[in-house]
């Protein structure tokens, strides 16, 4: 009975420990009273929050992100912010997330990501319905938005909301070989794929079964996909009297023997051993290109193409890379602050000076470094001629079935007798959703 | 089966009296862990049971409780942005990620499945020491419990880190993900910005019964899976049969030779010979090229390109992956079959081709019948050739987004998953994968002979 009573006492004890500790239980954190909205913009006058005071040094930590090539400039860039804002005592940690894999790994775990990266504006409608960009309002946007032109805002903007500042502008156009093709002949598809360059060598290359290029042709007819203005995601107009056109021109274009489908890189081979007289391709080839053809590299704007006797001007997707900023970062206003000066004039001359990175503020291009560079040259040349690309979320149901469309045109499963029943699949597809 | 539950049937009754036939100690245990150890004198087995105790009931206060809350409801506040004048920037409101709460909820019912056991276990040995002391025996102390965990009960302590690894590594994430398969977690529900929400068994209706374009997807897809695994084990099995007879035969010399160069295409990693074959088979590649040059075709054969033509090509491509394999383990059979068998066929005047069919197949079939199975069903969900060789392709516009005509269903849960993000339908199609891979081995493997008649053969 004596252990008994022993162990009693100290089970009690323990038990009247465990009573006083539930007072000290969290208190479930409240939230604020919304309604179950999309998110939604909301103006009236919340309370305030504190300005941070100029006076006082804030230790800001921002994390950020670019490729492997461009860590160094990035570096450099971000202690040149540094030095123009001695209110912030700034640490950056930097990893390598370049690009391309930026939006997977934003999506993949928010919490660890950087507080500014570069991405495709592209994904700009996947990432706002996900939540993910943080919108960028601060006074320095409007230094943004009138140092880039037109297209490069409309780009990165969304519900008039910019929600990345410009870096780069991402898209593609038309390197030639000088030594087969003159400055007459490549204004237009025809005028190409009309010369006989010889035995083995081929006129023209466009990939029509990726769905990044193959838009330049509907787009060449005027055609909309989701509306006129890339919101409205119930409408495409690819389908009509037009794309049937356009449709039918393909299945031609493809069975023509001076044409070369880029399968695998194959267009991009033959260009460079001198045996494809001209590939649609972007800035990314150009250093390679460059290389492999010396005096005969040639860099130019669109050609057009000839349906029914009239010229149209192919239109590519006008994307750009933009630095943008995560929603749940600590430091709102510093990291809009580093996204703003990291795509301004100065960081975008350092970093086309360091990896030749072609920049997107207008003043730019008269700037004699980079008016010499061809690919650069044609890049902001075709943003003359470049389609915004669409900014609803449904814009992410486009990209497959478009592949599909184009590969079914190169294989021949696609022909004259069946191209309207595609091209309606296809805009099926473009428009619908699976479930809400 | 009947008897298993009897059995269990049994033994919770068993408990229930002993319960019921215990003292007040052993009662009260069931509400505060471990009193019955310490009434007894196992005062630090008693206070470890107390603090688990304690320790469970402090979790679902604090988050175990709104885990399981949030699991019903998956969130309920969707994220949100108001624009703060005197900042001129948005507040961001954090609203609830419906994918950490899913996580936290399936954490939630595995913490509380293992206290429930745990409680049992604080039962029954509450039971055990109230025997032992009325029985007048010996009451193990806590250093007793501890070497026998080296002795008698070492099996227990040596599964322990095992069982707890499986248990936190594969078991939880498993149930995490099959919960997925319910829910509507596509790329248009993707957090923080949107919430996601039970759907109970929407996905499998839109898989695998509605008119809509999933569904026929998925039969398509799932009919070229079973015509794929069923041509690719047998070209693979007959094919290396067929090998490793030849070699096997009496006129050939150099035996070993012949084995080495054919096991030589096991060295290169399979997937770097499918990308090579990949660029071989191009329109423009290597084979195309050749076959021009020689003057057998005119135009590009669509070896990838076709549909029909991809499908044979991938079938082909793997048998010279596949083949080696199948020869060496037929080889090893082959040569366990007394040879008196052959001679006595021979001296009965048989065909070559009758002593294969009458004796070595049979017996071969026999033998591998467990392999073959294996094989098939590991060929349903043979990633590698599909993806590297043809990419899943060609693409088409009667498929659901990215799926192609050589897509088996584990390549389209691959593009569901990386390509397009649609994690709640590749969640479904990996449920489905796994309720035909498990019915199919166990019925065949239940029905073969290699199962009913171990012992006999003949």
């Amino acid at each position: 009975m004596k252990k008994f009573k022993k162990s009693l006492a100290v089970v009690l004890t323990l038990a009247m420990v465990v009573a006083s500790m539930t007072g000290c239980k969290k208190d479930k954190v409240e939230n604020v009273d919304t309604k179950d909205t999309d998110t939604t913009v909301v103006t009236p006058g919340a309370e305030s929050t504190p300005v941070p005071e100029k006076v006082v040094v804030q230790d800001v930590t921002l994390k950020v992100w670019a490729s492997e090539e461009e860590q160094e400039v990035m570096t450099a860039n971000c202690e040149a912010f540094a030095v123009a804002h001695p209110e912030y005592n700034l640490t950056f940690e930097y990893a390598v997330i370049g690009n391309a894999e930026a939006c997977d790994e934003l999506k993949k775990d928010l919490e660890i990501a950087a507080d500014v990266f570069v991405y495709p504006s592209a994904a700009i409608p996947e990432l706002k319905a996900a939540g993910i960009l943080y919108p960028i309002t601060i006074e320095d946007a409007e230094v943004v938005k009138q140092s880039n032109g037109a297209g490069a805002i409309t780009a990165c903007t969304s519900d008039d909301l910019l929600y990345g500042v410009p870096q780069s502008p991402n898209s593609w156009f038309m390197y030639y070989n000088k030594s087969l093709f003159t400055q007459d002949d490549i204004k237009s598809v025809e005028a190409m794929l009309a010369k006989d360059l010889g035995d083995g060598v081929s006129n023209f290359s466009c990939k029509i079964s990726d769905s990044w290029f193959m838009s330049a042709y509907f787009y060449a007819l005027g055609g909309t996909l989701y509306g006129t203005d890339g919101t409205d995601p119930t409408s495409c107009s690819w389908n009509d009297a037009n794309g049937l056109t356009v449709g039918n021109y393909l299945i031609n274009l493809s069975k023509n023997i001076k044409y070369v489908e880029d399968i695998d890189g194959i267009a991009s081979s033959l260009f460079k051993e001198g045996k494809l007289g001209a590939v649609c391709s972007g800035t990314w080839s150009a250093v390679d290109f460059k290389a492999a053809l010396g005096d005969n590299y040639g860099a130019t704007v669109l050609p057009t193409i000839n349906v029914e006797g009239t010229d149209y001007q192919l239109s590519n997707f006008a994307d750009f890379r933009a630095f943008g900023v995560k929603s749940n970062t600590a430091y709102p206003i510093p990291a809009q602050q580093l996204a703003c000066f990291l795509g301004n004039e100065q960081s975008q001359l350092a970093t086309y000076v360091d990896q030749g990175i072609a920049p997107s503020v207008s003043s730019l291009a008269q700037n004699e470094i980079v008016a010499a560079d061809l690919a650069v040259t044609a890049l902001l040349q075709q943003s003359n001629y470049s389609t915004p690309q669409p900014s609803t979320p449904q814009l992410s149901e486009y990209w497959n079935p478009a592949i599909a469309f184009g590969t079914g045109i190169i294989n021949g499963d696609i022909t004259e007798a069946n191209l309207q029943e595609s091209l309606d699949a296809m805009v099926k597809s473009f428009t619908t959703k699976l479930v809400e | 089966m009947k008897k298993k539950l009897i059995h269990v049937g049994e033994s919770f009754t068993g408990c229930m009296r002993q319960y019921t036939g215990g003292n007040i100690f052993v009662k009260l245990s069931a509400i505060l862990m471990g009193i019955a150890n310490i009434r007894y004198g196992q005062i630090v087995k008693g206070i470890g049971y107390l603090c688990l105790q304690i320790a469970f009931i402090t979790y679902m206060v604090s988050t175990g409780a709104a885990s399981l809350v949030n699991l019903d409801t998956l969130g309920t506040h969707k994220q949100e942005m108001i624009l703060n004048e005197e900042t001129k920037i948005f507040d961001v409101i954090q609203g609830d990620n419906s994918m950490r709460m899913l996580l936290s909820g399936v954490v939630a019912m595995f913490v509380i499945a293992f206290f429930v056991l745990v409680w049992i276990s604080s039962i029954k040995s509450g039971i055990q020491v109230f025997h032992l002391s009325r029985d007048n025996k010996k009451i193990p102390r806590i250093t007793d419990d501890i070497v026998s965990l080296f002795d008698s009960n070492i099996h227990r302590m040596m599964l322990f880190i095992p069982l707890a690894g499986l248990l936190v590594f594969t078991v939880v994430p498993l149930i995490y993900m099959i919960l997925m398969a319910f829910t509507n977690y596509d790329v248009n529900h993707q957090p923080p910005g949107n919430l996601f929400e039970w759907i109970g068994l929407n996905n499998f209706k839109l898989l695998l019964m509605s008119k809509d374009i999933l569904a026929k997807t998925f039969w398509p897809v799932l009919g070229w899976t079973i015509v794929w695994a069923f041509f690719a084990t047998f070209t693979n099995y007959v094919g290396g049969m067929l090998l490793a007879i030849l070699i096997n035969n009496k006129g050939i010399r150099f035996k070993k030779v012949w084995r080495t160069i054919f096991v030589l295409t096991i060295a290169i990693p399979s997937f770097v010979g499918l990308l090579v074959l990949r660029t071989m088979l191009n329109k423009a590649g290597s084979i195309n090229i050749l076959l021009q040059n020689m003057g057998f075709i005119t135009k590009a054969l669509p070896f990838l390109t076709n549909a029909t033509w991809a499908r044979v090509s991938v079938i082909i491509v793997n048998m010279w992956i596949g083949i080696p394999f199948t020869m060496l383990i037929t080889t090893g059979i082959l040569t366990n079959i007394p040879a008196d068998l052959y001679e006595s066929a021979k001296i009965d005047g048989a065909s070559a081709f009758k002593t294969f069919l009458r004796i070595t197949f049979p017996y071969m079939f026999y033998v591998t019948t467990p392999y073959l199975i294996h094989n098939f069903i590991s060929n349903v969900n043979n990633f590698n050739p599909i993806y590297f060789l043809t990419n899943g392709g060609p693409e088409t516009l009667d498929y659901f987004k990215g799926a192609g005509k050589t897509d088996l269903l584990v390549t389209w849960l691959y593009k569901l998953t990386s390509d397009s993000k649609d994690y709640s339908y590749a969640a479904a199609i990996g449920i489905i994968i796994f309720i035909i891979s498990a019915s199919l081995s166990l019925i065949i493997y239940t029905r073969s002979g290699a199962y009913k008649d171990e012992e006999g053969f003949q």
